[in-house]
């Protein structure tokens, strides 16, 4: 037979008022049953009282009625969860089984016991199990996993609502991961807390098949509000601590949980545990090396600018002497110092912006001859510093369909970098452009010191460099990029100490394919 | 009879830094080689047999410190005195001067002057006044 409860919540606590078998009266009266105060309450208003399992109420002739869920009324059956509004005051209707079997635990130690016992000996509850871990194969993204997990116990528990609860790693508290019911709405404050802190902090897998009449648990507003029956809660163990709980509850029907549901919720718990714990730990392992990377990328940046900073300091210092003295010859030291720290500082702030907006190509007809020339044009004062010699072997006809702007800053890193390979060797860098239906091919040799075999296959990666601190590994990357954008692509042949060939591809409008850039292995100088 | 003029080797992978260095020293009156790799430096130290060597630190293939503990331990360039380009954490991440890290990364021997990067004109002249008068 069931059992109900009326629970009044006030300014000073909670009451609760136990529905007796020939029922109950509320009113004003000192004779009432459940004595209410306030002006609109009736001396006898309303009475409660049991038919069968069923509960009802009705209006004992009072001045203002009462109300079921906020509409008045005169008689009607009363359900779990219902509000009961008598004058002021509002109360909420509880039903939980008269027999409380009493309760379940499953301590830490039992339940890695546990484990080995359903693996060799369990035969109904295995296939659960085994679903459970072909899941953490296959699904990598925790959350799914979580709500896939939840997914497998409504198949064989009598659930109505089921939570997986991860402790935060910044408040440290444990917060729902994944929720899941049975009629497919949750919401409210969603579940027993002191239920989940007892399991998370004491390692306990707990059933209790009635938590208002369990002493462990202070009958918490999480209980009442709803009307939480029969509930199970298991840790989440990983290898090295508690990451979290597994909750579900049978809500508002008779339905109780067997100590096998606990057993199975305990082993699921262990299974899952070490899924979040292993995910937490990728997760960190992620975020430690973003920041490695972003600590390496900003050194990089750090020293390359310092760098230029000397050039910078160098180059004022003569011009500061040019015009105390008035000597014009230190002018002539000075300016080509500023000037390429100028170029320089450009060059890196353009590529690392370019990085980090990763603009579309905005297509247009173009002349790659024309856009090579400028391009050499540029670096051709550093290429007569150095004794690097510079030559171009244009096609007849440049015609190409790409973004002027970003091809532009391609092919600076392309010949800065044949440049800075050629420097202190006297070496020769050679452009040659070939297009036709398909698209532009652009080469750009150089004899000088090559990349190494190691940091080849990863050109195409930010903050890769073999130039020391005259790059820091963001002008190739950026290019890979824009000319992928483009539909196009780059393709390298270096021998180390002969030289190096970039290779640009960039396809026309009508996009006819792309020639295929491992052919001709020659490298571009007899040397 | 005319002085003979000084000859420094300057080692730097970094282009600006060592035009600058180069630059400046002509106009102290100094002629100049340059080397851009820690061994760059040790082939040229025995080759040119220069009055000074100004190293910077991070260089590819072979950085400053290795450079400057096998200068020191060859007999042929062990006289030579040696001016440190150094950026701050260089020396240290934590931009300590320990005496342990030092240690570490030089050996027992210490360059004859550090300067920093960026470099700055005035504290370079200074050092090379301080270490060849």
């Amino acid at each position: 037979m069931a059992r109900y409860e009326l629970i009044l919540s006030g300014g000073s606590g909670v009451d609760r008022f136990q529905v007796a078998p020939g029922g109950i009266v509320l009113g004003r009266s000192p004779e009432a049953d459940v004595v209410l105060t306030g002006q609109s309450v009736s001396r006898r208003h309303a009475r409660v009282w049991l038919d069968g399992d069923a509960l009802l109420v009705e209006d004992l002739g009072s001045r203002n009625g009462i109300t079921v869920n906020g509409k008045p009324v005169e008689r009607a059956a009363l359900q779990a969860g219902d509000q009961l509004g008598v004058g002021e005051s509002l109360f909420e209707v509880l039903k939980y089984m008269a027999v409380a079997e009493g309760r379940s635990v499953i301590s830490y130690e039992q339940g890695s016991t546990l484990c080995d016992l359903f693996v060799r000996e369990d035969t109904d509850r295995f296939p659960i199990l085994y679903r459970a871990t072909q899941l953490l194969g296959t699904v990598f993204d925790l959350d799914q996993l979580l709500s896939d997990i939840l997914e497998l116990i409504f198949d064989p528990l009598p659930v109505r609502r089921g939570f997986v609860l991860t402790i935060s790693k910044e408040s440290h508290e444990p917060e729902v991961r994944a929720t899941r019911s049975r009629d497919g709405q949750a919401g409210g404050p969603p579940l027993s807390r002191t239920l989940v802190d007892h399991v998370v902090y004491q390692r306990d897998a707990i059933l209790t098949r009635d938590a208002q009449d369990d002493s462990r648990f202070d009958v918490s507003q999480s209980i009442m509000g709803h009307a939480i029956r029969a509930a199970m809660c298991a840790p989440l163990c990983g290898r090295q601590a508690v990451v979290g709980a597994i909750y579900v509850d049978s809500g508002d029907t008779d339905t109780v949980f067997s100590k096998d549901d606990l057993e199975l919720l305990t082993v699921l718990g262990r299974v899952v545990g070490v899924a979040v714990e292993n995910a937490q730990l990728y997760q960190e392992n992620i975020q430690q090396e973003r920041l490695a990377a972003l600590g390496e990328a900003m050194a990089g940046v750090g020293h390359c600018v310092k760098n230029v900073l000397t050039s910078l300091r160098g180059g004022t210092a003569f011009i500061d002497q040019a015009l105390d003295k008035a000597d014009v010859s230190h002018i002539e030291k000075g300016w080509p110092l500023l000037r390429r720290a100028l170029e320089r500082i450009d060059l890196l702030v353009m590529n690392m912006l370019s990085f980090a907006r990763n603009p579309l190509p905005e297509r247009a007809s173009m002349d790659v001859n024309v856009l090579i020339d400028e391009v050499l044009d540029v670096v051709r004062p550093r290429a007569e510093r150095a004794g690097v010699s510079l030559d171009f072997v244009p096609c007849e006809d440049g015609a190409a369909w790409a973004d002027e702007r970003q091809i532009y800053r391609v092919l600076l890193n392309l010949l800065t970098n044949a440049l800075d390979a050629c420097v202190q060797r006297g070496g020769a860098v050679m452009v040659t452009s070939a297009c036709d239906e398909a698209g532009c091919t652009i080469e750009v040799h150089d004899n000088g010191v090559g990349v190494p075999p190691e940091i080849l296959p990863r050109l195409s990666q930010a903050f890769v460099s073999s130039k020391g601190s005259n790059g820091i590994g963001l002008g190739l990357a950026c290019s890979y990029r824009i000319v992928r954008a483009h539909g196009g692509n780059i393709s390298v042949k270096s021998v180390p100490d002969k030289g190096s060939r970039f290779t640009l591809f960039l396809p026309s409008d009508t996009g006819l394919g792309k020639p295929d850039l491992d052919e001709g292995d020659e490298m571009p100088f007899a040397l | 009879m005319m002085q003979e003029r000084k000859k420094a080797l300057i080692v730097d992978d970094d282009e600006g830094t060592r035009e600058f260095v180069m630059e400046l020293m002509h106009n102290e009156g100094w002629d100049t080689t340059v080397g851009l790799t820690g061994k760059d430096a040790l082939e040229l130290a025995e080759q040119e047999e220069p009055d000074l060597i100004v190293l910077d630190v991070d260089m590819p293939e072979m950085d400053g410190f290795e450079a400057f503990r096998r200068l020191r331990t060859n007999v042929l360039t062990q006289r030579i005195p040696i001016i440190m380009l150094t950026a701050i954490n260089d020396l240290d991440p934590q931009g300590g001067h320990d005496d342990a890290s030092m240690e570490q990364r030089l050996g027992v021997d210490r360059p004859e002057a550090f300067v920093d990067k960026p470099v700055c004109p005035d504290d370079l002249i200074k050092a090379i006044m301080g270490v060849v008068g």
